[in-house]
């Protein structure tokens, strides 16, 4: 749905489909789904959003449908995004040209926590820093797309698009029979042929590829369980793993066995207690030199994180002019750096229409939806983005596209985002970038509500990619 | 190719625990059946006895002071600072199989997250309200039931193999305990072997490991020690004996041995404990102390437990570790409050 409340073209099969369906049904169907989600244990929360690890999170059985000119739009500018946060990436930790150019202050970098020293002058296999990056996306009309923010180090959710679909396919399989919309299934296969792609210089033969997650209590453990069952690779914690003369094993039955490509779902901190937290037991002690020896490729490369800084993301635009001399295709929510004082000037006197972020925090806590607060909130925000003006940006509240959802027993249009998952990998020598048609559709349950993360009440919908107009 | 080392002691473990929560329904069932017998003025009921041979009255005297069916099925079957509870035992083992998600069937996942998530929901369940029995009943379905699935859909590898040796080192520590509390209430000095009472003992036994009728197969029935002795003990027969899961478990480790193409210091243990069973019968068990016997067998199955955990590298990351307690336990809870309670 646009912001009229029309309903677009592609919605009109369903539509149809859910008037003669009727909502008591659906409603019965929606708990059913509940219960595949709960019996199975498919619980899961957004990276970084915290909470009760075995949570689930509300299903809802419409799906957001994209045309495919609309995909193909979306593909291309994702495609280039991929690759210049990439280029970026390599550049922070090399010649630093875009800081030469003037272009990012450096402070922006080299003051950032998500800067690694350690990591400059460091190859990783392919020059690949950052091989899936979830960027999130709102539609504010037709063909127009912003990006909301990047996330380059491990981002959650994708076990999300590809169970979505197998209960839509399992509730509804007459919406599916005239294979009108692309399969997402694929996605663990191109995720494994990525990471074999990035194997290490000191791996000859086929790699052993494992993930590495915290463990049961990480709130998207079973999104690890379920991506390295899906690939067919161990999933391993921390203490089952080894490093010896900077190369890294695992303990198996039957002793030590070598690993080459680790997708870790771990924060770089805890990498590795030698190098990073010392109180880590997440990690394992002598990753890091194994890594920069070239022994072990680790997914993403440790610092990745420096590109996907909510202040850093500002200037991605700047960045695709900058290393490939070409327009973006994808824009960014027009944004406000508070740490200029022009910029926050304007910031503080709008604070009713703007909705202001948290520069280092994430999961819609350090959030500020101006229209929607109260007096005394935006007053707190304006006091404390004075006292640390550069942690703070503000963007304008955004005419989100809606979708239809069920809620309360009635359909109503909800707000949407959309995380697809784009895959970074090499063939020949050269950079690819594949994008499953499909993503995590994170919906706002609350009527008017912005805030789509599970934590603050969103749900979750399927995704489809239609294979014509 | 080899297994996560983490994954076979996972693996491991939920076979030990589903055991020992059907285990600790079995005896709480015989503890309930017990109680029932006509006691003789002064004998104290049958309850810590139970506690004993679950290996678990240090931590009930911690908790309790009055030894009753209401305290002992709260502490054996619900308390979680009892790490043999069936609650317990069923949280750990869940738990274990929600971090090798990967490594179980769907189905196996399923029955024992279901499993867990319908005890949550149970107790207190108080003497005379008619919940124990059926709750037990329910208990042992649901052990089954994992067991079942696992059996019919968990691929014959290595996950197999591990997941049964827990099984089975589990219900051979546990049949050996229960033969041999059993054993003391029953040769206390004076009694005639054939005394209605010991009847009742010696079924209550037989129906605590769900095999009266097998026993009566085999041996026409009558009740006799020798031939209690041989079905729990030796006969390969018997699904519940010594000799039947260290037959099992031989197999077990040959498979690995051959899968891995490695034998190991295990591979003796066991080796050597068979042949201790198979040349035995019950009549030298008897004369060289059946108690002896079992105390020497539980031993010797614990240490063989631990060599199992050294020769495939388990990191005792399945915690919690085993809760059984040390033998000298055994051996003074047989010796004292034994005599006590049932002479």
């Amino acid at each position: 749905m646009g912001p009229s409340a029309a309903v677009r073209t592609p919605y009109k099969t369903i539509n149809t489909w859910i008037e003669k369906t009727g909502t008591k049904i659906l409603q019965q169907k929606r708990d059913e789904a509940e219960t595949i989600f709960r019996k199975v244990g498919i619980t899961f929360s957004v990276y970084g959003e915290g909470g009760d690890p075995e949570r689930l999170i509300p299903f809802d059985i419409f799906p957001r449908i994209f045309t495919n000119s609309e995909w193909e739009t979306l593909s291309k500018g994702i495609d280039q995004r991929a690759r210049v946060l990439n280029r970026f990436i390599w550049d922070v930790y090399h010649d630093a040209e875009i800081i030469k150019a003037g272009i990012i202050p450096e402070d922006l970098i080299y003051q950032n926590d998500a800067y690694l020293p350690a990591m400059k002058g460091i190859d990783p296999p392919q020059g690949i820093y950052s091989h899936i990056i979830g960027i999130d996306i709102v539609r504010t009309g037709p063909e127009e797309f912003y990006v909301l923010e990047d996330n380059c180090r491990t981002p959650s959710g994708v076990s999300y698009m590809l169970e979505n679909r197998e209960i839509m396919i399992r509730l509804f399989p007459e919406l599916f029979e005239d294979s009108h919309v692309l399969p997402v299934d694929t996605y663990p296969s191109q995720l494994r042929e990525t990471l074999r792609s990035v194997k290490p210089p000191l791996c000859e033969g086929e790699p052993t590829i494992v993930v590495l997650t915290p463990g049961p209590f990480n709130s998207a453990f079973y999104e690890h369980g379920f991506l390295a069952d899906e690939m067919g690779v161990e999933l391993v914690e921390g203490p089952d793993l080894y490093t010896e003369d900077g190369l890294v094993y695992m303990r198996t039955t039957c002793g030590p066995q070598r690993v080459d490509v680790i997708y870790r779902r771990i924060d770089d901190k805890y990498l590795d207690p030698q190098r990073f937290d010392p109180d880590s037991i997440l990690g394992v002690p002598g990753l890091i030199d194994a890594f920069e020896k070239g022994s072990v490729t680790l997914i993403s490369a440790p610092g990745a994180g420096i590109a996907d800084d909510k202040a850093v993301y500002t200037y991605v635009p700047d960045m695709v002019r900058f290393y490939f001399d070409e327009e973006p295709i994808l824009s960014n929510v027009p944004t406000w750096k508070c740490s200029d004082e022009a910029e926050r000037a304007h910031v503080l006197s709008k604070l009713d229409e703007l909705v202001v972020k948290e520069v280092h925090g994430s999961g819609g806590y350090g959030l500020l939806i101006g229209p929607h607060a109260t007096d005394e909130q935006r007053a707190a925000f304006a006091k404390a983005i004075e006292k640390n003006p550069k942690g703070y940006i503000a963007q304008p509240t955004l005419e989100l596209s809606t979708c239809p959802t069920l809620a309360k027993g009635d359909i109503a249009p909800r707000h949407v985002d959309l995380r697809p998952f784009a895959l970074v990998g090499s063939k020949n020598g050269e950079m690819t970038v594949s994008l499953t048609p499909g993503g995590l559709t994170r919906v706002a349950m609350r009527e008017g509500s912005l805030v789509v993360n599970s934590s603050q009440g969103g749900g979750v919908k399927d995704t489809w990619v239609l294979k014509g107009e | 190719m080899a297994l996560l080392s983490r994954t076979a002691e996972n693996l491991y473990w939920i076979g030990r625990y589903v055991e020992r929560a059907e285990n600790m329904a079995r005896l709480l069932e015989s503890g309930k059946r017990m109680s029932a017998i006509p006691r003789v003025a002064d004998q104290p009921p049958p309850w810590e006895a139970i506690l004993s041979v679950a290996g678990v009255l240090h931590t009930f005297k911690e908790q309790h002071t009055e030894l009753n069916q209401l305290n002992t099925v709260a502490h054996m079957a619900f308390s979680q600072d009892n790490p043999s509870s069936i609650y317990s035992a069923i949280a750990a083992a869940r738990a274990n199989a929600r971090s090798i998600r990967t490594a179980m069937t769907i189905d196996m996942w399923e029955a024992i997250n279901e499993f867990w998530h319908s005890l949550l929901g149970t107790g207190p369940i108080e003497p005379g309200d008619g919940r124990l029995l059926p709750f037990l009943d329910t208990v042992k379905q649901k052990c089954a039931l994992f067991r079942g699935v696992a059996d019919s859909t968990i691929l014959r590898n290595d996950t197999y193999d591990f997941l049964r040796l827990g099984t089975f080192v589990e219900r051979a520590d546990c049949t050996a305990r229960l033969l041999d509390v059993e054993y003391f209430a029953l040769t206390q000095p004076e009694d005639a072997a054939d005394s209605p009472i010991d009847t009742y003992h010696w079924a209550v036994i037989l129906r605590a490991t769900s095999s009266a009728r097998a026993y009566n197969w085999v041996y026409g029935g009558g009740y006799d020690l020798e031939n209690m002795i041989d079905f729990l003990v030796l006969n390969t027969r018997s699904p519940r004996s010594l000799a039947f899961c260290i037959e099992n478990i031989t197999e077990h480790l040959n498979r690995l041995a051959r899968l891995y193409a490695e034998r190991h210091d295990c591979h003796e243990i066991c080796a050597s404990i068979a042949t201790e069973l198979s040349q035995n019968d019950a009549e030298a068990v008897i004369e060289s102390g059946l108690h002896e016997f079992l105390t020497r067998f539980i031993a010797r199955n614990n240490w063989l437990s631990s060599q199992i955990g050294r020769d495939y590298h388990f990191t005792n990351m399945a915690l919690p570790v085993d809760p059984k307690p040390e033998d000298e336990d055994l051996d003074e809870v047989s010796e004292q409050s034994l005599n006590q309670a049932m002479s």
